[in-house]
């Protein structure tokens, strides 16, 4: 009986001591992380890490003049290196569980961020939801800086712009870890990632002073999206390009477009509802998309109530989605060369030995595919108004 | 483990032999002569104020001398004066036509069947039997020039009373509880439970104190080998003293070290009856209101006699809030600890911010907090349960004061600490059942040592070993976790949920196998 008991009184010490992490930290020992920045200093990196301030975050009458956040910056071989060479500066280790962006710097992600991204896609510590964005003609440093005034923490700021610009607006797009590296295998599919630039002074914005106007002087802009080849940065598309790039790869949950009318003037619509698809039809892509719109205003004397008339902007309002998505696709396949849209993986789903012909070149392929498009758009309601008041302001 | 205890029991390895009294008394039977009788009692009792010898004469035995010995407050006066004295001394009242005694007739025998007007009555014929029926408040009528005595049932003296169940409190039910009388507590269940299958059988525990125990079941339901089990093991118990249900408790459960009660109690009528009804055995003890129960089963701590009588689906809800009610209290702390400190990353965002916001001036780790608040709140508990009632004001001022705000004002403590404390203190008290709260009142302890060492990992290998423990143990016989370890699944149908009813066809099956169908299996007619 009692070697019994010691049996099992081994066995658990045994089981507490063979964890492999563990890890004992006091709540007040930590310098929670919002957001990390990587930048090119030469043959080194620059880390900068937005340090939240959980007491300027939470105060919740008065507060001092400090900053919400403290950005620190350091360089070193490698981006870990820098991580732990910010003791020198904080007085806390760096807790980098909670970050909810990285940003890189436009010039190193020009060069290839592989290396120094594959940190967080292996560290057991950080959570994967943080999305990947590039600092547009700026470093990550300048922009980690800027204070923003709705919500405290600059990072938490930029995250959430994101994901409702991705979801309302959809020039933008979320990446996170994961679609990022698979991204760079260059099988299948290239890499995107939405830029943010810096717009004023980076110096005013990163002191209070930005905070305590109604209309901050310098502020933070989700700008259109980059395009990547295997790791490296190769340019950039416009905003209409970016949309058309939502649309394709079914990143659209609402948005809103116009329609000419035939006698000029607009008639703005809502896009609630888009669905896309990406097949491999023998030799060629067929992308369908399917979208749904209610009009939201009307800026013409167009008669709504007539029958005809909401045919006739379905047919607009789906050559209009058209011309995007070509533009978009002939930037990609002319300009960039690069299979943002992921038509190797529609290859490789429907047809693999297809696929493993065509992805030793499947750059050049890429930019011969021919691809035809089926856009079809439903307008569903008009709105509260039947006829527009503009029919009878006389001119 | 075991030498510790053989150390501790080494002076009582060879425990004294024989009995607390003195061996100086032979001659054991009653003697003839009164006065001898009388002399050997009042010495006995050591000249004792409480012990009232009455002399006088009955005229029926031909103004034969007799003495009556009672214990004054054990007996009721009343019923002394008008059904044994009325009856001797005015006996006959003039009825000429009641035979006079025989010479060859035995005095003994003619006082019971022509004088005594009183229900109970035995014969005794030596002075232990006297002293015990004196003891327990009989009254002994002894006779000169017979070496016989007759004790009379006079039991009486001052009772509690059946007053409202204080502990145990219900919104709909019975209301009533058992007081500190035997007899009157075995009237109760025998008022619930009409069945001349109802058996009762008492004995009487410990040297000093002669308690008397009773065992209750109900014969063709009970498991008789449960019933034998609690006999023998009642029958071992060789000890001066039984003052309250817990020295049976421990004298006779099946393992001593473990948090774990492994015997019920209860001080309501309505839930010992119920438990009988599942085929197990009730022990009462004189001079307590607490009736056990056994076999206990881990299932029958967390009900509460008010689930049966409520709607049964609003019983389910409030089992399954009682069951959580019990993660909280057991684990709240522990995983508060564990997360602040090892596993950050689970919490969100703006939550791990506020939290360490609140914990940026506080000098202590999460564990010493913790560890401190629990501790106050337990000396607070404690001292709220001992002090006298008029009191009680002044522990919760001080109490909500001191905890809830000054420890928090004066940073010793963080907000989200005193939250966390107060919901363990708070669903602590959802156990329907005192000594069930209080083994995982303790058990948080070292689980909260286990989450500040090693995280949750520490609170998981923590609750296998408890779970593991609680599967080990056993209740005379039957296993402490069933019906889920080992699964009945007819049983379950009262556990978690408690099903309606008449739908509670059967009886569990890991107490008893006998008689299982309690009902006929069908739905009331819509």
């Amino acid at each position: 009986m009692f070697r019994k008991m010691m049996f099992i009184l081994l066995f658990l010490f045994m089981l507490l001591i063979m964890t492999g992490c563990w890890n004992r930290r006091e709540l007040s020992d930590l310098a929670i992380a919002g957001a990390i920045g990587i930048d090119e200093a030469g043959d080194q990196v620059r880390v900068s890490v937005q340090v939240l301030n959980p007491g300027e975050i939470t105060a919740k009458k008065g507060g001092s003049q400090r900053s919400p956040i403290s950005t620190y910056s350091e360089q070193a071989d490698t981006v870990f290196e820098a991580l732990r060479k910010l003791t020198t500066i904080v007085p806390r280790k760096i807790y980098s569980s909670h970050i909810r962006l990285i940003v890189i710097g436009e010039s190193l992600a020009r060069k290839g961020i592989g290396p120094d991204l594959e940190l967080f896609y292996r560290d057991q510590e950080l959570r994967p939801t943080f999305y990947v964005l590039v600092a547009r003609k700026t470093t990550a440093e300048n922009l980690l800086k800027v204070l923003t005034s709705n919500e405290k923490i600059p990072a938490e700021s930029l995250f959430h712009s994101l994901e409702t610009s991705e979801s309302v607006w959809a020039p933008t797009a979320t990446v996170n870890m994961g679609e990022l590296v698979r991204s760079f295998e260059g099988k299948g599919k290239a890499g995107v990632l939405t830029g943010v630039q810096v717009k004023g002074n980076v110096e005013f914005g990163a002191s209070s002073q930005n905070l305590s106007t109604s209309s901050p002087p310098t502020t933070l802009h989700l700008s259109s999206l980059s395009v990547f080849r295997r790791d490296k940065l190769i340019g950039w598309l416009d905003e209409e390009e970016s949309k058309g790039y939502s649309y394709i790869t079914d990143k659209v949950k609402s948005s809103v477009g116009y329609v000419s009318c035939p006698d000029g003037g607009k008639v703005v619509v809502e896009i609630v509802r888009s669905k896309s698809e990406i097949k491999w039809k023998r030799n060629s892509i067929a992308i369908r998309v399917r979208v749904e719109d209610n009009v939201a205003a009307q800026q013409c004397k167009l008669d709504l109530t007539d029958p005809r008339t909401i045919p006739e902007l379905e047919k607009k309002a789906s050559e209009k989605i058209k011309a995007i998505m070509k533009k978009t696709l002939n930037e990609a396949q002319h300009n960039y060369h690069a299979d943002i849209f992921g038509f190797g993986e529609a290859i490789y789903r429907s047809d693999p030995h297809k696929w493993n012909q065509l992805k030793q070149n499947w750059d050049d392929t890429f930019s011969e595919l021919p691809v035809q498009l089926d856009v079809k758009v439903k307008i569903r309601y008009t709105g509260v108004a039947n006829k527009s008041y503009l029919k009878d302001i006389k001119e | 483990m075991n030498f510790i205890i053989r150390r501790l029991l080494k002076a009582y390895i060879d425990p004294p032999s024989g009995n607390t009294h003195p061996p100086n008394n032979p001659p054991n039977d009653l003697f003839d002569k009164l006065q001898d009788n009388l002399n050997r009692i009042q010495t006995e009792f050591g000249g004792s104020t409480d012990i009232v010898i009455r002399e006088f004469r009955i005229h029926s035995l031909n103004g034969a001398k007799a003495a009556l010995v009672y214990l004054e407050g054990l007996v009721d006066q009343q019923l002394i004066s008008e059904s044994l004295m009325e009856s001797l001394l005015q006996f006959p009242k003039g009825d000429v036509s009641i035979p006079a005694i025989l010479p060859e007739q035995n005095p003994v025998t003619y006082i019971k069947e022509f004088v005594l007007a009183i229900g109970k009555t035995s014969d005794i014929t030596n002075f232990d039997s006297l002293y015990q029926a004196v003891l327990s408040g009989f009254t002994t009528l002894l006779i000169d020039g017979c070496n016989q005595a007759i004790s009379a049932a006079t039991l009486g003296g001052k009772d509690r009373g059946v007053t409202e169940s204080s502990r145990e409190i219900v919104i709909r039910g019975p209301q009533e509880s058992f007081s500190e009388s035997l007899r009157t507590n075995t009237a109760l269940i025998r008022r619930k439970i009409r069945d001349r299958n109802l058996r009762l059988e008492t004995k009487q525990i410990g040297r000093v104190t002669k308690t008397d125990v009773a065992i209750m079941y109900v014969n063709g339901i009970v498991n008789e080998k449960v019933v034998g089990e609690v006999r023998s093991r009642l029958n071992q118990i060789d000890t001066d003293s039984i003052l309250e249900s817990g020295y049976i408790e421990e004298w006779i459960q099946d393992e001593t070290f473990t948090p774990f009660p492994t015997m019920f109690y209860s001080e309501r009528p309505d839930v010992i009856a119920g438990e009988l009804l599942e085929g197990k055995v009730a022990i009462l003890i004189d001079g307590t209101p607490m009736v056990l129960i056994v076999p206990a089963l881990f299932v029958s701590f967390i009900n509460s006699a008010e689930d049966y009588y409520q709607r049964a689906n609003i019983s389910s809800a409030l089992r399954i809030l009682r069951y959580f009610g019990i993660f909280i209290s057991f684990l709240a702390p522990s995983l508060y600890i564990a997360i602040t400190t090892f596993h950050q990353e689970m919490l969100p965002t703006d939550l791990l911010i506020n939290l360490a916001d609140q914990h940026a001036g506080v000098p202590f780790p999460a564990f010493i907090e913790a560890l401190m608040m629990e501790i106050t709140f337990e000396i607070l508990r404690e001292a709220g349960l001992r002090m006298p009632k008029a009191i009680g004001q002044t522990i919760s001022i001080v109490g909500t004061l001191v905890l809830g705000q000054a420890a928090v004002a004066a940073g010793i403590v963080s907000p989200a600490m005193v939250i966390i404390v107060s919901i363990t203190a708070i669903s602590s008290f959802l156990f329907p059942s005192y000594n069930m709260a209080i083994a995982f009142r303790l058990l948080r302890f070292p689980m909260m040592g286990l989450a500040a060492s090693f995280g949750i990992f520490g609170i998981f290998v923590g609750v296998v070993a408890i779970l593991f423990h609680l599967c080990t143990l056993r209740s005379f016989g039957v296993p402490y976790m069933s019906p889920f370890a080992p699964l009945t699944v007819s049983d379950l149908k009262d556990t978690i949920f408690r099903l309606p009813h008449w739908m509670l066809v059967t009886r569990p099956r890991s107490i008893s196998q006998k008689n299982v169908i309690r009902s006929k299996p069908s739905q009331p007619e819509k």
